[in-house]
C-alpha cells in the first residue's frame, strides 16, 4: 500500500543521503591526508644535516596537535602560525570528561594515528610518558640540550619516562602559593603583606590563625575555602611518593595534614567547598572565604575569570581586562606544585621536525613567553624567569605583586621525582574516604582501612605491597 | 497439500535465515567480536597500549573474587536498581492503564509530560541534583534551616542512604515514562475482542486489567523487566554524575563504574574485561531466571 | 473497526464514563490530582534544563530559574564561536537518523523471521540477541574502535551508523508484539494468496508493527543521538564531532561555562522532541486500526 512505497522511497533518499554524506566524509580525508608537507624530513635519525631552526620565517608545513583543554590549547596553536605564517596547525581539542581524551590517546596509539602533538595534563602526564608507542623520545633532536638547561628542573623532570629519556616538555611550570584576599587579611588578621600573612599560614601557626579570624569576623570568616587546598599543599610538599620500592607508603606530610583537617572542620574554620564546584567559583568574589590554594595557572584560571560578573567571557580570543586591581595577594609558606599541561611528539608523527620546532618554541621563544607573561602565565624558561624576577615593575594586577619573584623561589624547590602515575588515582581516594570521616560517618581507623582497600582493588596488578 | 507444506516449509525457512541475515553480519562485527576480544583480554594483562597483552590465565578472575570493590560495587547495583525499578514498573503500568482504557481528558498531554524525562541529558541531572542536595548551598538544607528543622546543613551525599536513593528516584524518574510508552503499545495489541469478551461477561474496570490486560502484557512486562535489569546492572551515567568525585564509602560505586575506572583511568583494561565478564555472566543468569519465570505460560495469540 | 470504535469498546468495560456527564466521582478527583501533580514534578526539571539554556553562567549556578532570562543568544553564539556547533548538528542528525531508519527496518525484519520462521537455532540465535544487550558499551570500547580501524572506518559517519543499526533491544520488542499481535492464520492467507514473504513483510507485517517499532525507535534515536563514548573515540576531525562531544568541549576547561552548555543541550532537545512527536503518534495512532481483525 500507499505507507510501504512512501517508507520505501524514504528509506532510499536516506540511504542515498548517507552515502554522499560519507563520500564528502572521505574525500575530507583524503585530502587532508595528501597536503603536503614541504620540509625535506624523510629520515628522522638525520637531525644534523637539516638548516638551523633560527631561519624563523623559512618555517613551513602542517602539525597535527591535540589538546583537551579548549582554553588554552587553541591559543598555542594560533601562537604558533602567527609567529609563523608558513605554517598550519591542526588543533583537536577533545574534553577529557570520563577519561575521553585519554581513551582518545591510546586508541590512536595503537593503530598508529597519534598526531604530531599531543598534551598531557599533570594528572596523566607520568602515564602518558611512559606509555609504550607514545611519545618519542627528545635527545635526537637539534638543540635539546639548551632547551632542557633553559627550563625548570622538575619540569623536565616530570616529562622524563622511567627509561631516563625526557619525552615531554611544558610551557609553565606550575608552581603553588596561597592566595588570599587582602580585605579579609587586613580587617581580620591587621596586614595583608605577604611575608607576614606567610608566617601566619605555616602550619604551626595555621590553627591560630584560624581561629582569630574567626573570632574576629564574628564566625562569618573562614581561612581555608575547603579542605581540598590544603592536601594539595601538603601533598606537594611531601619528601616520600606514594609508591616506593614498590611498596605503598604514606607520607607523614598526610597524617599532618589529617590532624589539621580535622580541626578545621571541627571548628568550621573551613568553608566545606571541593573544588570546580559551582559553589567554590562562586566564593572567589565573597567576602567569607580567605585562603585558595593557587598555583601559577590559578592567577588567571582560577581567580581572574571568576572576578567579573560576567564570569563565562573568558574564551581563548580574549582576556579580560587584567584590572582587578590587587584584591589579591599570594604568599608561599610551603612550596608545592599542582597542575601544568605537558607537550610531546608522538612515535609515529608525520612531521616532527615541525612538531619540534613547535615545542621548542613554546619553551624558548621570547616572544611568546613575554606575551605569555603579560596574560599571568609563570613560564617554564629559566631565562625568562630570571628576567622578569629582577624587574621590579612587571607587576601582575590580579595580585598586585610581581608574581616572577614570588613563584620563582618556589620553583627551584620542587622535587619531581616523587611522582608517580598513581598519584591522580591515590588522591581520588584518598580525598573521598577522608570526606566520609570528616563527615562524621565514619572512624579513623576504618578510613584508613577503607582508603587502602580501594586502591588495592584500583591498582590491581600493579605489584604494589600494600601492608 | 502435505508436500505442498512441507516444500513451503522449508522454503519458508530459508526466508527465515535471509531475513535475519544482516542483522546478525552487523552483531558479528561490531558487537560479538568487540566480546569475544573482551573475553580473550579478561585472561591477559594489559595496559591498552601497543604493547601486546600478557596472558596470565585466570589470576585476573582469582582477583575477581577476593576484590572488596567488585564485591561492593554488585551490592549497590542491586540495591540501586532494586529500589527504583519496583515503583517505576508500578507506575508505569498503572499510568499506561488509566491512560490507554479510560476516558481521561488530555491523555495526549498526560503522556507527552511523562516521557520527557527520557529527553534529559545527564549533564542537567547532575547539575540539578547538585543544586538541590550540595552540602552548603542545596537548597534542601536551605530550606530545612529555613524552617528550621535543622540547625547545620547536613552532607546528605556523604550519608549512603540518601546517595544511593537519589540516584534510585533519578533513575526511576528518568526512566518511568518510557516504560509507559512500552506498555501502552503493548495494551495497543491486545486484540479487542478479548474485552469486548470481558463486557459480555459483566466485568468491571478492575476485573479488566486483572484477567486481560495484564496476562496480555505479559510479554511486554517481561521485556520491560528484562531490559531494566540489563539496563539496571550496567547502570553508569546516572550513578557517576550523582557521586561525580567518586562514591561515600564506595557506596554508590556500579560495576560499570568500577570496570570503567580500571579499565580507562587506571589502564587496566585485562582486569576490566573480567569483570565485565563477571557482570556479563550474572546478567545471562538472571535474565534467564526472569524470562522463564515469567514467559512460563504464556499463549502465543 | 475504526479507532474510534475501538477506544469506545474499551471504555464500555469500564463503567465510569457511563455515569454520564453530570456525575463526576471523587475517585476520578483524586486520579486528576495524581496526575497533574506528577506532572508537574516530572516536567519541572526539564523546564528548569531548558530555562536554564537562556540565562547566564552565573545565574545558573547561583540561582533556581524560574522565568526565562535573556541570555539564549549569547550563549549560543558563544558556544559557537568555540566549537562549531552547527556542524556538529549536522552530523548528529546523519547519523542518528540513517541509524534510526536502517536500523528500524532491518530489526524489524529480523524480528519477523525470528518470530514467524521456524528455522533451526531460532532459539538460541534470539538468546545471542538478548545477550549482545548485556554487555557494557564501555568494555565493547576497544574491539570496537579495533574493528572500525581495520574497515577505515575512523572519521566516518558509518562508524556509529552501522553499529547502532543492530538494534537488539528492537529486536527482543518487536518480535514479542509480532508473536502476539500477527496471528499466524494472517500470514497463511496472504500466501494463499500468492504473496511473496517480502510482500508479506513489507504490506502485512510492518503496518501491524509500527507501534512497537516506533516505541523502540524513539528510544534508540535518543541513544545514538546522545552517544558519546563511541562517537569521541572514532571521530578525530573537528569536522565529524557530534552535538555530544561538543557540549563536552564548550563547558571549557577551567571555566565550566554553563550558559553554552545549556544552550547546546536546548539546542540538541529539539530534534529528539520531534522525533518523539513522530514517533508517539505512530504509537498511539490509527495505523494499527483493526484492519487486521477482518
Amino acid at each position: 500500500m500507499k505507507l510501504a512505497k512512501r517508507g520505501l522511497a524514504l528509506l532510499l533518499c536516506m540511504v542515498m543521503m548517507l552515502v554522499m554524506m560519507t563520500a564528502c566524509g572521505k574525500t575530507e580525508d583524503k585530502q587532508t591526508d595528501a597536503e603536503p608537507t614541504k620540509k625535506e624530513d624523510s629520515q628522522k635519525d638525520d637531525t644534523k644535516d637539516k638548516e638551523p631552526a633560527n631561519d624563523a620565517k623559512e618555517l613551513s608545513g602542517e602539525i597535527t596537535f591535540w589538546h583537551f583543554n579548549g582554553d588554552e590549547g587553541p591559543a598555542i596553536a594560533r601562537a604558533f602560525e602567527k609567529a609563523y605564517p608558513g605554517v598550519t596547525v591542526k588543533d583537536q581539542i577533545t574534553a577529557d570528561t570520563d577519561g575521553n581524551y585519554q581513551t582518545k590517546i591510546q586508541a590512536a596509539s595503537r593503530s598508529g594515528d597519534l598526531p604530531d602533538v599531543y598534551a598531557a595534563e599533570n594528572a596523566f602526564v607520568k602515564r602518558f610518558v611512559n606509555m609504550p608507542g607514545g611519545y618519542m623520545s627528545l635527545s635526537s633532536f637539534d638543540g635539546v640540550n639548551d632547551v632542557v638547561s633553559n627550563v625548570v628542573p622538575f619540569v623536565a623532570g616530570i616529562g622524563t619516562n622511567n627509561d631516563g629519556e625526557l619525552v615531554a616538555l611544558s610551557h609553565q611550570a606550575a608552581a603553588g602559593a596561597i592566595a588570599y584576599k587582602r580585605e579579609m587579611a587586613k580587617q581580620y588578621l591587621g596586614t595583608d603583606d605577604p611575608a607576614e600573612v606567610g608566617e601566619m599560614l605555616k602550619p604551626e601557626n595555621m590553627l591560630e590563625t584560624g581561629r582569630k579570624l574567626k573570632d574576629a569576623s564574628g564566625g562569618k570568616a573562614k581561612l581555608w575555602v575547603g579542605t581540598e587546598e590544603l592536601f594539595k599543599i601538603y601533598v606537594g610538599s611531601r619528601q616520600k611518593g606514594w609508591v616506593e620500592n614498590g611498596k605503598f607508603v604514606i607520607d607523614e606530610r598526610i597524617y599532618e595534614f589529617l590532624d589539621i583537617a580535622e580541626v578545621l572542620r571541627k571548628e568550621n574554620l573551613e568553608g566545606g567547598l571541593p573544588q570546580w564546584q559551582e559553589a567554590w567559583a562562586n566564593s572567589i568574589q565573597d567576602d567569607i572565604h580567605m585562603c585558595y590554594a593557587v598555583p601559577t595557572w590559578g592567577i588567571q584560571w582560577i581567580i581572574d575569570c571568576r572576578e567579573s560578573d560576567d564570569i563565562m567571557v573568558m574564551t581563548s580570543d580574549d582576556h579580560p581586562e587584567s584590572g582587578t586591581g590587587g584584591r589579591w595577594a599570594i604568599t608561599t609558606p610551603i612550596p608545592y606544585y599542582e597542575g601544568g599541561t605537558w607537550f610531546g611528539i608522538s612515535q609515529n608523527a608525520k612531521n616532527p621536525e615541525l612538531a619540534w620546532e613547535f615545542i621548542k618554541f613554546i619553551t624558548g621563544n621570547e616572544d611568546y613567553l613575554a606575551e605569555l607573561a603579560e596574560a599571568g602565565d609563570f613560564v617554564s624558561n629559566t631565562k625568562m624567569i630570571d628576567k622578569f624576577k629582577a624587574d621590579n615593575g612587571f607587576i601582575n594586577k590580579v595580585v598586585n605583586q610581581n608574581i616572577y619573584q614570588v613563584y620563582g623561589d618556589v620553583a627551584d624547590k620542587i622535587d619531581g621525582s616523587i611522582i608517580t602515575q598513581y598519584d591522580d588515582t591515590i588522591k581520588t581516594a584518598f580525598l573521598n574516604c577522608m570526606n566520609s570521616y570528616l563527615a562524621g560517618e565514619i572512624s579513623k581507623d576504618e578510613m584508613f582501612v577503607q582508603f587502602k582497600e580501594t586502591l588495592q582493588s584500583q591498582l590491581q596488578g600493579e605489584d604494589i605491597a600494600f601492608e | 497439500m502435505r508436500s505442498n507444506k512441507s516444500s513451503t516449509i522449508s522454503r519458508r525457512k530459508y526466508y527465515g535465515i535471509m531475513f535475519i541475515l544482516p542483522f546478525f553480519i552487523l552483531l558479528s562485527i561490531f558487537i560479538i567480536y568487540p566480546i569475544g576480544y573482551s573475553v580473550f583480554l579478561s585472561f591477559h594483562k594489559w595496559d591498552g597500549s601497543i604493547v601486546a597483552p600478557e596472558f596470565i590465565g585466570m589470576k585476573n578472575y582469582i582477583f575477581l573474587f577476593k576484590d572488596k570493590l567488585f564485591i561492593k560495587s554488585i551490592i549497590n547495583t542491586w540495591v540501586i536498581w532494586g529500589i527504583s525499578f519496583i515503583p517505576q514498573l508500578v507506575l508505569s503500568l498503572g499510568l499506561a492503564a488509566i491512560l490507554s482504557n479510560t476516558n481521561i481528558k488530555g491523555k495526549g498531554f498526560f503522556r507527552w509530560i511523562y516521557f520527557l524525562p527520557v529527553l534529559v541529558t545527564m549533564a542537567s541531572v547532575g547539575n540539578l541534583v547538585f543544586f538541590i542536595m550540595d552540602w552548603k548551598t542545596g537548597i534542601l538544607n536551605q530550606m530545612l534551616m529555613s524552617i528550621g528543622i535543622i540547625q547545620e546543613q547536613i552532607q546528605w551525599l556523604e550519608k549512603i542512604t540518601i546517595a544511593r536513593l537519589t540516584i534510585s528516584i533519578t533513575l526511576c524518574w528518568m526512566w518511568f515514562g518510557y516504560t509507559m510508552v512500552i506498555f501502552m503499545a503493548g495494551i495497543k495489541a491486545i486484540p479487542i475482542e478479548h474485552y469486548e469478551a470481558g463486557v459480555v461477561d459483566g466485568t468491571n474496570k478492575w476485573q479488566a486489567f486483572q484477567y486481560i490486560t495484564l496476562p496480555c502484557l505479559k510479554p511486554t512486562i517481561t521485556y520491560n523487566i528484562v531490559t531494566s535489569i540489563i539496563g539496571g546492572l550496567t547502570m553508569y551515567d546516572v550513578a557517576a554524575v550523582v557521586s561525580p568525585a567518586g562514591a561515600p564509602q564506595s557506596s554508590t560505586l556500579t560495576m560499570v563504574m568500577h570496570l570503567y575506572n580500571l579499565g580507562f583511568r587506571n589502564y587496566n583494561v585485562g582486569y576490566a574485561a573480567t569483570i565485565a565478564m563477571g557482570l556479563f555472566i550474572m546478567v545471562m543468569l538472571f535474565v534467564s531466571v526472569a524470562y522463564n519465570m515469567l514467559m512460563k505460560n504464556t499463549q502465543q495469540g | 473497526m475504526s479507532d474510534n470504535n475501538v477506544r469506545l469498546t474499551r471504555e464500555i468495560v469500564l463503567p465510569e464514563s457511563n455515569l454520564g456527564k453530570k456525575k463526576i466521582s471523587v475517585g476520578r478527583v483524586f486520579l486528576y490530582i495524581g496526575l497533574i501533580i506528577l506532572a508537574v514534578i516530572t516536567f519541572f526539571p526539564f523546564y528548569i534544563m531548558i530555562i536554564n539554556a537562556s540565562h547566564t553562567s552565573l545565574e545558573i549556578s547561583t540561582k533556581l530559574n524560574l522565568l526565562p532570562g535573556n541570555a539564549f543568544i549569547s550563549n549560543i553564539l558563544r558556544a559557537q564561536r568555540g566549537q562549531n556547533v552547527i556542524n556538529g548538528f549536522k552530523n548528529s542528525l546523519i547519523v542518528a537518523v540513517s541509524t534510526t531508519i536502517i536500523g528500524g527496518y532491518i530489526g524489524a525484519l529480523t524480528a519477523y523471521g525470528f518470530s514467524k520462521y521456524h528455522f533451526p537455532g531460532n532459539k538460541v540465535l534470539f538468546w545471542v540477541v538478548i545477550g549482545s544487550m548485556m554487555f557494557p558499551a564501555q568494555l565493547g570500547l576497544i574491539g570496537y574502535y579495533q574493528v572500525c580501524n581495520s574497515l577505515g572506518l575512523i572519521n566516518n559517519h558509518l562508524a556509529l551508523i552501522l553499529p547502532n543499526s543492530a538494534m537488539a533491544n528492537l529486536v527482543f520488542f518487536v518480535k514479542m508484539y509480532m508473536d502476539s499481535a500477527i496471528p499466524d492464520s494472517i500470514i497463511e492467507s496472504a500466501k494463499i494468496d500468492g504473496c511473496s514473504e517480502f510482500h508479506i513483510f513489507n504490506r502485512i507485517v510492518l503496518p501491524i508493527s509500527i507501534p512497537s517499532i516506533a516505541a523502540m525507535c524513539i528510544l534508540n534515536f535518543i541513544s545514538v543521538w546522545n552517544n558519546l563514548i563511541q562517537a569521541s573515540v572514532v571521530f578525530t576531525e573537528k569536522e565529524m564531532y557530534t552535538i555530544p562531544i561538543i557540549m563536552q568541549n564548550v563547558r571549557g576547561f577551567y571555566r565550566n561555562d554553563l550558559g553554552a552548555v545549556y544552550g547546546v543541550i536546548a539546542l540538541s532537545i529539539i530534534p529528539i522532541m520531534i522525533v518523539f512527536a513522530i514517533g508517539s503518534k505512530y504509537i498511539i495512532g490509527g495505523m494499527v486500526a483493526g484492519s487486521v481483525k477482518e
